[in-house]
């Protein structure tokens, strides 16, 4: 899903960047009120996290393997603001250093990637297993239903802005200039792709992994129901 | 650091010979994208300590007019402008005493060839009309399918210009990042992101990243190569399938469970250093002749390439 230099006009990338940056503000504020001097760290050790999860291969049937993009994993842990630092850092690193997705391409990789896959993952997990015992099964069937949607609507969206090139370069003397798949191709592509294979792969990763940490570390899975009961106290400041 | 010939030769280790011509497993296939993964930031550290023509250029001159030179390309829609800048990264590359086939094939290896595939059902009319140059098959009535018509299968002249287009923008903006990370020590680069107005913060935490990524990898490693050692055979029923998902799972939580601890030990080690949510960064970078010189061609080049592709 990483989108490399090249795919989209600067139309799109530049309106994600804009997008992105008071996101990223946001993002930053809320964490160094929740964490103080913490956050370096936490958001550092977060991000080297989510970089490493991709390196996972996971077996599936057939022989065949694949890899979790973890944003949801991460959001459940860490909460989905300091999801969204640690998933933007692990992608400006693999774009600088790894050539893995674009430079250009940097603010839609954070938006489908770091916003819209964790926040979509987290609140079905949350909607599942809110009000939940910590060893109860509905925090991993919610952590693999989030992960599973999460990954799904992160990537239809991925392909509806792939598919939008065509309508907002149109070719040149029939001569495509970026992206050159119309959205109904783009959109199933992607949708199909993800709905059929890497979004089970996602899920089963997710839940396995919740479920690990209900048997072995449970507070893991606690730590964000702390810093969400620390915002209640100034109900109504807004970030 | 020069790397010694005998280390970088890859030479068929014996513990893997076992796994030769089959086709890899999960384990396998990990262990073999960790070992790339190193190799290529080795061999960027080799290369940003040579003495060439960009390395001696200030990083923060050199991230600016690299970024710029990107998103620059991003704009032009002619081919041979496009192809021109390629050509400027062979030659900046030469001038930077980086190896030109290392260079190609650590830019093509991945993304333009990916991007090449994206690419390739384009070139018919099928997908993209136009003026015929190869016909395949021809039908006697026009097929549906999908959101397709078509009455004969050909590579058109459109959809074989729009590919070359495609792919070498892509593979243009790859060369241009990865000269920019071949030339420059990470370090470097990430002081550097404070040019464009990037918060320490964030600085900050990217590097720490950055190190700490490797640990983890290693970690990683570690895991993986102790699980190859003690298995002759992974299994590949359902039921083994189950089994080795788990254990994958475990090992990501095992990854999760030390990162956080760890984050909490570096945090103690920070604030016992004096750590309290403010850096200074030390930099010593100074602008020189050849900084002045390079920006000057750089900004002049891509005046030169926007009125080459809007106004001529």
């Amino acid at each position: 899903m990483h989108i490399p230099d090249g795919y989209l006009g600067p139309i799109t990338w530049m309106a994600l960047w804009i997008v992105m940056i008071p996101l990223w503000i946001i993002a930053s504020r809320k964490l160094k009120k929740d964490l103080k001097t913490k956050n370096v760290p936490l958001l550092a050790m977060g991000a080297a996290f989510s970089f490493v999860i991709m390196m996972f291969n996971v077996p599936v049937l057939g022989g065949s393997t694949g890899h979790a993009v973890g944003g949801t994993l991460i959001a459940i842990v860490l909460g989905p603001w300091a999801a969204l630092v640690a998933v933007s850092v692990a992608l400006v690193i693999q774009a600088l250093f790894f050539g893995d997705g674009g430079i250009t391409a940097i603010g839609a990789n954070c938006f489908n990637m770091g916003v819209v896959l964790p926040f979509v993952g987290y609140y079905v997990y949350r909607l599942i297993s809110a009000n939940a015992d910590t060893s109860s099964s509905r925090h991993w069937i919610g952590a693999g239903i989030g992960s599973y949607i999460g990954i799904n609507v992160a990537a239809t969206l991925t392909g509806f802005e792939f598919g939008l090139q065509t309508i907002l370069y149109p070719a040149v003397n029939g001569k495509f200039q970026y992206f050159m798949y119309p959205l109904s191709v783009s959109v199933p592509a992607m949708a199909f792709e993800h709905l059929l294979v890497f979004g089970f792969i996602e899920a089963i990763v997710t839940a396995l992994v919740v479920r690990y940490l209900q048997q072995t570390d449970p507070s893991l899975l606690r730590l964000t129901e702390r810093t969400i009961s620390q915002d209640k106290i100034p109900a109504g400041v807004s970030v | 650091m020069k790397i010694p010939d005998w280390l970088s030769e890859s030479a068929p280790c014996p513990c893997c010979s076992i796994g030769v011509g089959g086709k890899k497993n999960f384990v396998e296939k990990t262990l073999v994208e960790i070992a790339g993964m190193m190799e290529r930031s080795i061999f960027s550290e080799k290369y940003a300590n040579a003495k060439g023509f960009l390395q001696s250029i200030d990083p923060r001159v050199k991230l600016v007019t690299i970024l710029l030179l990107i998103v620059t390309t991003s704009f032009i829609s002619k081919t041979e402008i496009i192809l021109g800048i390629y050509a400027l990264t062979l030659f900046f590359a030469y001038l930077s005493k980086v190896e030109l086939f290392f260079f190609i094939k650590r830019v093509w290896l991945f993304i333009p060839i990916f991007s090449g595939i994206v690419a390739f059902p384009a070139m018919f009319n099928v997908v993209t009309p136009g003026e015929s140059l190869v016909t395949l098959l021809r039908f006697n009535s026009t097929i549906h399918i999908w959101v397709f018509q078509f009455t004969e299968i050909s590579i058109t002249k459109e959809g074989a210009l729009g590919a070359l287009l495609f792919i070498s923008r892509v593979a243009t903006s790859v060369s241009l990042i990865v000269l920019l990370t071949l030339t420059t020590r990470w370090v470097d680069v990430m002081k550097s992101l404070r040019t464009l107005g990037v918060p320490q913060i964030f600085v900050l935490v990217l590097s720490m990243t950055y190190q700490y990524i490797f640990l983890l990898v290693r970690i990683v490693q570690e895991m993986h190569l102790a699980k190859k050692s003690r298995t002759i055979k992974t299994n590949t029923t359902r039921q083994g399938i189950k089994k080795e998902q788990n254990w994958v799972a475990s090992r990501i939580g095992t990854v999760l469970m030390k990162s956080y601890k760890m984050s909490d030990e570096i945090h103690s080690a920070m604030v016992s250093r004096g750590f309290h949510g403010e850096i200074k960064s030390h930099g010593t970078f100074k602008i020189r002749n050849i900084d002045r010189i390079w920006t000057g061609f750089s900004l002049a080049f891509i005046t030169g390439v926007i009125w080459l592709n809007y106004l001529v």
